[in-house]
């Protein structure tokens, strides 16, 4: 897939190379990748994960696998 | 122990490329010996590969495990404790785990943010699918009907190909041939997505995790093992496991044929699995210790959340599952709480004393752990129960219904669906490079230790914050 540069602000950039171990990536670019995709996916997704009747199902299936009592 | 001499191979290519075969729940026992004159494939490939067994994470149940072995965090860290969470203090309210709840990297994550495309096909949880730096399908918490690609387009896609993609088998069926056939027809329908996803997209990280494995041994292992307190002689489908298993073995044969001849294969498995003793009715136990109090008794099993707890006299109360969680009552923590907390420790201790005193249902002494979060994990976040139990070394499974005739402790069966099989500690781990090509004697790798060898054999930074190290580290991969 191809890439794209999108610049920010030296001193942003500066604090999160600083703690980068911390944060548990490899570079500055895969922290603003993991942010970027995780505020998509949540919004992608509106309110709460499962609707009531999709979590009742959830449920009853993991009741029926054991998972839950 | 590992022989020595090996090194991760950093040099002039460290841009390698590895495939996964994650079988949901295989048995070291199974998978290495009672099966290993069936798995010509397997075999071979562990003849020249690194082997040894897994020791998953705690609880070694699917979520969190294959969490915890993807982003390389114990299970405290990322807050997840099972499927299923209390919402705070609440006696009631509960929520799911998701991919959402999983908030620390995984090993696709990394590989995206230096480039390198991931596929990732049904590694829980996988629901919402998450977007990743190349092709993902979710695993079998989607709920029917909604979508489970990223991209999204790729949905089309594979129903272009196997008609409807299905995540998971329907399970509550009394009916074991027809479920074989569902577990049949599933995998077939993913193998071809499998084998599609592996040659037509780009990757440097594949991983295909198959639930089938899991579901086999839960549906089956009665039939299979002379051992299991309900097992059947000559049932037609004594064999239904080893079966599965041997066309598993082809079809990863097939699949081994398919790949670049210097992709890494691991083969692993999240936890093992041995045959269910029977379930434990926590919640009931808890009535007769004076612990759990109820204004009236059921009169059929209902789970605990139904029954009329008196909350003003109760200390503490149980989950069920493939172990028990147990939760204190604590004064201004739960809203009609009665332990104060200074009393917690001393309540802890006690009430582990008692549980491990628990004899098994013939009254022979069972070799149960109980243990608080605290005293397994460095962190304890998110909403975690207050004591985590595994009866009999997992063996028997814990039911938290209440209500059982005659305030039963012990049940032949799971009381909510056809169950013979729990899980075990340990999964399998076959790592095979293809520039090495000998058998490596690991004897036991440790969950926590799978992210990091795998970025450090895809050529990544191994994040400092990682509890665990790369096997090659200590000279044992590479």
């Amino acid at each position: 897939m191809g890439q794209r540069t999108v610049l920010i602000d030296a001193a942003l950039y500066d604090r999160v190379a600083a703690h980068l171990d911390r944060l548990g990536f490899p570079s500055v670019e895969a922290v603003v990748t993991h942010l970027l995709r995780e505020r998509l996916a949540e919004a992608d997704t509106e309110g709460e994960v499962f609707s009531a009747d999709e979590e009742a199902e959830v449920k009853d299936r993991l009741r029926a696998l054991g998972y839950l009592d | 122990m590992p022989g020595p001499g090996f090194r991760i191979p950093f040099g002039a290519d460290v841009r390698r490329r590895l495939v996964v075969i994650g079988l949901d729940c295989a048995a070291p026992a199974l998978l290495f010996d009672r099966f290993r004159d069936d798995l010509p494939v397997l075999g071979g490939l562990a003849a020249r590969s690194a082997v040894g067994r897994m020791r998953s994470c705690d609880p070694p149940i699917t979520i969190p495990a294959w969490a915890v072995m993807w982003t390389g965090q114990p299970p405290g860290r990322l807050g997840l404790y099972g499927f299923r969470h209390r919402r705070g203090a609440s006696y009631t309210d509960g929520w799911l785990a998701t991919s959402q709840s999983v908030r620390a990297p995984a090993v696709w994550d990394h590989l995206g943010g230096a480039g390198r495309p991931s596929v990732v096909i049904g590694s829980p949880p996988g629901y919402p699918v998450r977007p990743i730096h190349g092709h993902a399908v979710g695993c079998f918490i989607t709920p029917p009907g909604r979508p489970y690609t990223h991209p999204p387009a790729l949905q089309a896609e594979i129903e272009a190909l196997v008609g409807e993609y299905r995540v998971d088998v329907p399970f509550r069926v009394e009916d074991r041939g027809a479920l074989l056939d569902s577990l049949y027809d599933m995998t077939a329908r993913r193998l071809r997505v499998v084998r599609h996803l592996l040659t037509t997209k780009p990757w440097d990280f594949f991983h295909w995790m198959e639930i089938g494995t899991d579901r086999a041994h839960h549906a089956f292992w009665k039939f299979m093992d002379p051992e299991h307190p309900r097992h059947v002689p000559g049932h037609p489908l004594a064999t239904a496991i080893r079966d599965y298993y041997r066309y598993l073995d082809r079809e990863i044969g097939e699949l081994l044929g398919l790949l670049p001849d210097d992709a890494l294969v691991l083969v692993v498995s999240d936890h093992g699995a041995k045959r269910m003793k029977g379930a434990f009715c926590v919640n009931e136990w808890l009535v007769a210790q004076g612990e759990l109090v109820l204004r009236r008794r059921p009169d059929r099993p209902v789970p605990v959340e139904a029954a009329e707890v008196d909350w003003s006299r109760t200390r503490a109360w149980g989950w069920g599952g493939y172990y028990a969680r147990i939760f204190f009552n604590v004064a201004g923590r739960e809203a009609a709480g009665i332990v104060p907390p200074a009393a917690v420790p001393a309540l802890a201790r006690d009430l582990a004393e008692r549980l491990r005193a628990v004899p098994d249902a013939s009254g022979a002494p069972m070799a149960t752990t109980v243990f608080a979060p605290g005293e397994r994990y460095p962190e304890v976040r998110g909403d975690a129960p207050d004591l985590m139990v595994y009866f009999d070394d997992l063996s028997w499974r814990s039911a938290g219904t209440v209500g059982h005739p005659g305030g039963a402790w012990y049940l032949d069966e799971n009381d909510t669906g056809p169950d013979d099989a729990v899980h075990d500690y340990d999964g399998v781990f076959i790592l095979y490079d293809p520039r090495d090509g000998r058998r490596r004697e690991l004897g036991t790798v440790d969950i926590l230790d799978i992210a990091p060898t795998v970025l450090e054999l895809l050529g990544l930074p191994v994040p400092a914050d990682l509890p665990g190290r790369p096997l090659g580290a200590r000279g044992g991969v590479g």
